[in-house]
């Protein structure tokens, strides 16, 4: 053989050494024709989004510039998300959402650029009644089976709602969808008939993988620096697997609902493992190598049984009055067998950790009433919820809200870690305003080491991604975590949503429109009472009461928006403990078009809350609060997600701090102001009042571009 | 779909496939064809986006001496191939990887790509010549440039996909091409006067990287960059072939000083320079479409010289700057001041260590048969390497020993350290490709993750694997270093057709009978001395297989398969390998779209091992012997073209008898889907 054909034959077969030439030529064949075969086209979709924000932070009690972290922030970034849709007219089709991020202020820095692939999912269709997905999906069955709760703002400003939908959106957040990774079978079959509609649905997902993570770092870790506090890291000490089904037949024409929904969770026992971790003993101050569980957090491995029916009857539809009436009731009834533990503590002082297995059920009863009309609509939704203390289904109670520091987190330090109870949270800041990748200053500016002395409590010295909202499916200890440190003024009432545990109560949703709905009114009202008592002699009650109005002279008139919007929220609650917390929420916005395209708003929130802890001690705590934001910009706007923004606008808080310590009792610093903690360290006799007043504001700039295409 | 004359071309060539009996001329038609399929595929100026999707779940459930400890890969993952055609005659390609495990509560919003093929690659001057720069696939000759590769018989089906997507995250082909980055052309004259072709090439890579952050861990961590030139020349004239081949790679010194400044800890580098010069020589007897029978001979020499930067101290007269303080009344005076001074300086020094020279060369008798009831593809080599030859392009396989691939992390928990007794079925058909965040536990390997605070960063996600095998080319101390290779492969050339110390025979024949190709028969032998080691290695393999569907006349497959390989060395570590398999694989019964594979496989290894008694520092040598079994068998149902799905069961059981008695078992379940676009 020449070399010429040796050469030759290299290349066009690139094969073993010993093939054979016509199984060679096979082979090869086939192979080069099912990839010839397999290319069915590209769909390219996608969201392009660019955020610039300066925000200036200012407290008039740090006059003496005690603190020497940055006093502004500037977040800024470009980025798309390209979707491909691979093959997307076939039976089988990819999704691949490759998603290019670039800050606007480190471009010498090659490694800010993240590219990186946040869905990854195949599908397809077996007829027209089997579809499958692999990968990334989202589900949603019902509020207290599958489902993600987040938090409500009553007649949300259009100049914070976009920031909102932003900020959601990042994570990929669609509506109250739980996304999971995984596999998802779904068998539907719809008969006009008696039978009406047949839904059989099967999903596996993995939930956790086991891992090995920093404790110290922000992310993964909703308490950093906290080992062995249970919750606080999110790596898992075992695989955690989900197995779900959903059965729903829709007989007569759709308007009877049989649903059942059996959810298992368990971890995976035999996949734990240990790692080394280097700790300094406190007593001796010897470093040394111990071997420890992956995740000293989870204490046992967990596993959850939810079993959930729903029943549902739809009068408007059975009468085909749909159009015009809502007249339908629903009810959905859930029990949970969840393995958890109990830490029981010996009278020689030793410490246990024994299984325990926790029993609890649901309850959720719905009812809609509206009617339609030309000129108006009214609609009532009622709704009554029994929920056990120990009920427990973390694929509904999971929030996707988790208030945290955003801007200015810098000034935060170690306390960032502390969520909704850092000095420097604001309820606005929280909900309205996320950075995919922010790099934190180290704990000292001028001088310093990056390296073992500058890590704070909340994070290394490493990039990190600020958002309150995830996708998160969390442990009961998680959960537990969350709910101390979120955002009391959103979260207090049914922190966990419907699915919320230990409540008993109903919540009633009154909504009157008129003219198309151009002036629109609603009115809210939930009252709940723990189900159990869970502390202390009484139970706890939360209840809110509130409404709003929204009128849109402009689409009504000459078909452009010019809306009003304004709304008042009173919340309540009681805690257990006699922990008493209540706030107020006002919310006043403004939207106008002009030109077709351009827009105007401005948007107002304001929140008044108190906390009332009632225990006598020497702590200096957060007891009252007052946040505005006010946003006014100019827009120019081509769809509903799709627009080009710009706007300013003021965080401001007033917060006061108060101690019940007697006389002459030194004061007890909990999560004051780090510059204000260090002042009154340093001169501890001169403060000897037992109020403290702190303000601070932000001044915010911001440009948003937001685009879907 | 590119167009319509690629269409009706697939449509033509769908039906040619069905063709039955294979010819030569039906093999050289398919082999056109296929060609032009790829010309008109390539040729088109503009942007193919390709690649494959796979999702689903890898379940490794292992017991060991009564301990259980499972693994689960759940994940969906995705190559992409990304064609930019600038004109008909070049095309840019990137690949990427993306993966994404199910799910880490802390993932979403971090998961990086892995760009792992940059290459541009183009033909000119009548597509007689090319060129590739980037990553680009190079073969010169068996002994200078070239990639041993597995030579593995009757591999059941099951197992060959298995395998060959593992060594695809290596970007190994099963081709004997040395991967590598650089520039690479190749021109051919074609026929001109009396020659039928006349070559020149020429290449440059760089084969390693010095690392530029010697704070950080890396496992690519290397201490002085690494480069290759190498060229070949020839012709082929009345059937002759002459070549002459040139591959020089060596460490720049440079780099190494680079190394050594910025190193406090480490005081020395060996820095290597390999070059090899050979000169092939081929006669075709015959050459024919039917067939092929040629002489091919390659002589090469080595020389490996070796030198080490060391780091060393002596005292020098130097100026310094120098702050001198006096005191005058009411004040400090400073003053700076450049002086003359004896320091202690470090300096770089080199001292030649190795340099030795060696030869190597082989003879092969070339047979390749095409005809209506028999074809074959055989060679008779002769082989004679002296035991200094050095070429590590040339020597570098893409597989040399085992690693623990499944359950690594809980079988180590459990105080396993198999070291050559690990399972060589294992590593070669399985593998773990993982999305991780970086921190000090992923960045370190073993249970000594550094302390340092640098190493924490969760934030980033990257792609980690546990996979076998390898596309490095390693230089011979990094070889040596491999020590013993496992018996579990070819221990008689574990190094290809260059291993050094080696003289003997190989003869390798596969052989296909019948009308249509039914029947399948594969046989191995080898007969080799190490001179030098005074050791004996002899290897025997055969194969057999047949399509009792084809030989019934049906219309389905049912392919039978079966092989049995041995491997033997006298004196020395006494090293023995034995594999036996089976393949079962059936398309067509039930359902169309529906196709069952199965397979088995047995691999015994023997030898000894050296043993430390700890008490009183003795040394010995103890013997170990491990049994393998790996039964894997599941269905593929084909959803849409390009598109399966799979589930696979396998029971891989070890038993090792040495050090200690072990026994593993790991019942593996595979269910996935794979999606080509």
């Amino acid at each position: 053989m020449n070399f010429k054909v040796k050469t030759l034959l290299t290349l066009l077969l690139a094969t073993s050494l010993w093939a054979l030439p016509s199984q060679t030529s096979l082979a090869e064949f086939e192979k080069e024709l099912e990839s010839i075969e397999s290319r069915r086209g590209l769909l390219i979709k996608g969201n392009i989004k660019s955020v610039y924000a300066r925000s200036a932070f200012e407290a008039p009690a740090d006059s003496l510039r005690l603190s020497t972290t940055p006093d502004n922030e500037r977040i800024g970034f470009a980025q798309m998300d390209v979707s491909f849709g691979l093959r997307p007219w076939e039976n089988t089709r990819g999704v691949m959402v490759m998603r290019l991020n670039s800050g606007y202020q480190d471009f010498f820095n090659a490694g800010a650029k993240m590219v990186s692939i946040p869905w990854l999912s195949m599908e397809g269709q077996v007829k027209d009644f089997l579809y499958w997905t692999v990968g990334d999906f989202r589900q949603a069955y019902g509020p207290l089976s599958l489902f993600s709760p987040d938090v409500e703002v009553l007649y949300e400003p259009e100049i914070f709602r976009r920031n909102r939908y932003m900020a959601r959106d990042q994570v990929f957040l669609d509506g109250n969808q739980r996304n999971l990774q995984g596999a998802n079978l779904q068998f539907r079959k719809a008969s006009a008939g008696f039978l009406g509609e047949i839904r059989a649905e099967a999903l596996v997902a993995r939930l956790r993988r086991i891992g090995e993570l920093d404790v110290s770092g922000h992310t993964g870790n909703i308490f950093p620096s906290s080992l062995g506090l249970p919750g606080a890291s999110q790596a898992a000490g075992m695989d955690k697997w989900l197995y779900g089904g959903n059965l729903e037949w829709l007989p007569l024409r759709q308007s009877i609902m049989l649903g059942f929904t059996p959810l298992y969770i368990h971890d995976q026992q035999n996949t734990s493992t240990t790692v080394h971790r280097y700790i300094t003993d406190p007593l001796t101050m010897v470093s040394e190598w111990y071997e420890q569980e992956i995740n000293p957090g989870v204490l046992v491995p967990e596993k959850a049984m939810i079993l959930n029916g729903r029943l549902g009857f739809d009068l408007s539809r059975l009468l085909s009055l749909d159009s015009t009436l809502t007249a339908n009731v629903v009810a959905e009834y859930a029990l949970s067998e969840d393995d958890h533990y109990d830490i029981n503590v010996d009278e020689d002082g030793s410490v246990a950790v024994v299984p325990n297995k926790l029993k609890g059920s649901a309850l959720l009863a719905s009812l809609n009433l509206g009617y339609k009309h030309s000129v108006f609509n009214v609609n009532l939704g009622a709704k009554y919820l029994m929920n056990d203390k120990n009920w427990f289904n973390p694929l509904a109670q999971s929030p996707s809200f988790y208030g945290q520091r955003v801007l200015n987190s810098d000034k935060d330090l170690g306390q960032m870690r502390l969520a909704s109870k850092s000095p420097f949270y604001s309820t606005f800041d929280a909900l309205y305003h996320y950075s995919p990748k922010f790099i934190p200053a180290p704990s000292v500016v001028i001088g310093s080491d990056p390296t073992l002395e500058d890590q704070t409590e909340s994070y290394n010295i490493a990039p990190l991604n600020k958002n309150s909202y995830s996708t998160r499916v969390y442990t009961r200890d998680e959960i537990n975590l969350i709910n101390s440190y979120n955002d009391m003024n959103l979260t207090s009432v049914l922190p966990n949503g419907l699915a919320t545990a230990n409540r008993q109560g109903v919540r009633a949703l009154l909504d009157l429109g008129f003219i198309n709905n151009h002036i629109n009114g609603q009115v809210l009202f939930s009252n709940y009472a723990e189900k159990s008592l869970s502390l202390g002699t009484s139970k706890g009650k939360f209840g809110e009461i509130g409404g709003g109005l929204s009128i849109d002279v402009g689409s009504w008139l000459w078909n452009l928006p010019l809306a009003l919007s304004g709304s008042y929220k009173q919340t309540k609650a009681d805690y257990p403990g006699n922990v008493k917390h209540s706030s107020s929420f006002i919310n006043a916005g403004l939207y106008a078009k002009y030109h077709s395209r351009f827009g105007v708003s401005f948007g107002l929130q304001m929140i008044d809350s108190e906390v009332d802890y009632a225990i006598d001690g020497p702590f200096l705590r957060l007891n009252k609060s007052e946040q505005m934001q006010w946003r006014a910009g100019l827009d120019y706007s081509l769809a509903k997600n799709t627009w080009v923004a710009l706007n300013y606008g003021v965080i401001n808080a007033e917060n006061l701090y108060q101690s019940q310590a007697s006389v002459g009792e030194s004061l007890q610093l909990d999560a004051l102001p780090n510059y204000m903690a260090t002042a009154i360290e340093a001169n501890p006799e001169s403060y000897t009042s037992k109020k403290l007043n702190h303000k601070f504001d932000r001044a915010i700039i911001e440009a948003t571009i937001n685009a879907d295409f | 779909m590119k167009n319509l004359a690629l269409k009706s071309l697939l449509l033509t060539s769908t039906l040619f496939v069905g063709a039955f009996a294979l010819t030569d001329s039906a093999i050289t038609q398919r082999n056109s064809l296929l060609q032009n399929i790829r010309e008109m595929d390539f040729s088109n100026p503009g942007v193919l986006f390709t690649g494959e999707m796979y999702g689903g779940a890898n379940v490794s459930n292992a017991e060991l001496n009564s301990n259980k400890t499972a693994e689960n890969q759940a994940y969906t993952e995705a190559k992409f191939i990304l064609q930019a055609r600038p004109t008909a005659e070049s095309y840019a390609q990137v690949q990427f990887r993306a993966h994404k495990d199910w799910q880490k509560a802390y993932e979403e919003g971090f998961n990086p790509v892995l760009f792992d093929w940059w290459s541009y690659n183009g033909k000119f001057v009548n597509d007689k010549s090319n060129f590739a720069i980037g990553d680009m696939r190079v073969h010169y000759s068996p002994l200078t440039i070239a990639t041993p590769t597995l030579d593995i018989i009757q591999e059941a089906e099951i197992f060959t996909q298995r395998r060959e997507r593992a060594m695809d995250y290596r970007h190994l082909d099963n081709s004997n091409r040395r991967l590598m980055q650089g520039v690479n052309f190749e021109l051919n004259s074609g026929k001109v006067s009396a020659f039928d072709n006349l070559f020149w090439q020429g290449t440059i890579s760089r084969l390693r990287n010095q690392a530029k952050k010697h704070d950080q861990y890396f496992y690519d961590f290397h201490s002085a960059d690494r480069y290759l030139v190498a060229t070949r020349a020839g012709l082929d004239l009345f059937g002759v072939g002459l070549a002459a081949n040139v591959v020089y790679s060596f460490n720049r010194d440079r780099s190494a000083e680079n190394f050594l400044n910025g190193m406090l800890n480490v005081d020395e580098v060996l820095l290597e320079n390999n070059l090899v010069t050979s000169g092939e020589l081929s006669y075709s007897f015959i050459n024919s479409n039917t067939l092929n029978l040629s002489l091919n001979s390659e002589f090469a020499w080595s020389n490996y010289k070796t030198n080490l930067l060391f780091r060393d101290y002596e005292f020098n007269d130097v100026l310094v700057m120098e702050t001198i303080k006096r005191e005058q009344v009411g004040e400090d005076l400073t003053l700076h001041a450049i002086v003359n001074k004896r320091v202690r300086q470090r300096t770089l020094n080199f001292k030649d260590m190795d340099n030795y020279n060696g030869k190597a060369f082989n003879v092969n008798l070339d047979l390749s048969a095409v005809q209506k009831n028999f074809e074959t593809e055989s060679k008779l080599s002769y082989i004679q390497n002296h035991q200094r030859f050095e070429s590590e392009m040339a020597l570098s396989p893409v597989y040399l020993n085992p690693i623990t691939v499944l359950n690594s992390k809980g079988l180590n928990q459990m105080g396993v350290a198999l070291g050559q007794m690990r399972g060589n079925l294992e590593s070669m058909y399985n593998y773990i490709y993982q999305t991780q965040p970086l921190n000090r536990h992923t960045l370190v390997s073993g249970d000594n993750p550094a302390p340092d605070n640098q190493l924490m960063n969760n934030f980033k996600m990257d792609h980690f694997t546990r996979n076998a095998y390898t596309n490095v080319p390693l230089t011979r101390a990094e070889r040596m270093e491999l020590g013993e290779i496992d018996p579990g492969m070819d221990i008689a050339l574990p190094y290809g057709v260059g291993t050094p110390d080696r003289r003997g025979a190989v003869l390798t024949s596969d052989l296909l009978f019948l009308n249509n190709k039914a029947l399948e028969a594969n046989v191995r032998f080898s007969f080799l001395q190490a001179p030098k080691a005074d050791q004996n290695y002899l290897t025997a393999g055969l194969g057999l297989g047949f399509d009792l569907g084809a030989l019934l006349g049906w219309k389905q497959q049912l392919k039978l398969s079966g092989a049995f390989e041995m491997t033997d060395e006298t004196k020395g570590s006494e090293r023995k390998g034995q594999r036996i398999a089976f393949g079962i694989d059936e398309k067509g019964f039930g359902a169309s779209r529906l196709s069952v594979h199965a397979g088995f496989q047995r691999m015994t290894k023997e030898g000894k091992l050296p043993f430390i008694n700890v008490e009183d520092g003795s040394i010995s040598t103890i013997n170990y012997k491990t049994v393998e079994d790996f039964v894997l068998v599941g269905p593929a149902f084909e959803l849409a073209r390009g598109t399966k799905l799979i589930a696979q069961y396998g029971l891989l059981t070890q038993s090792i008898n040495g050090i200690a008695d072990l026994k593993i078992n790991r019942h593996i379940a595979m269910g996935e889907i794979q999606m080509k676009f």
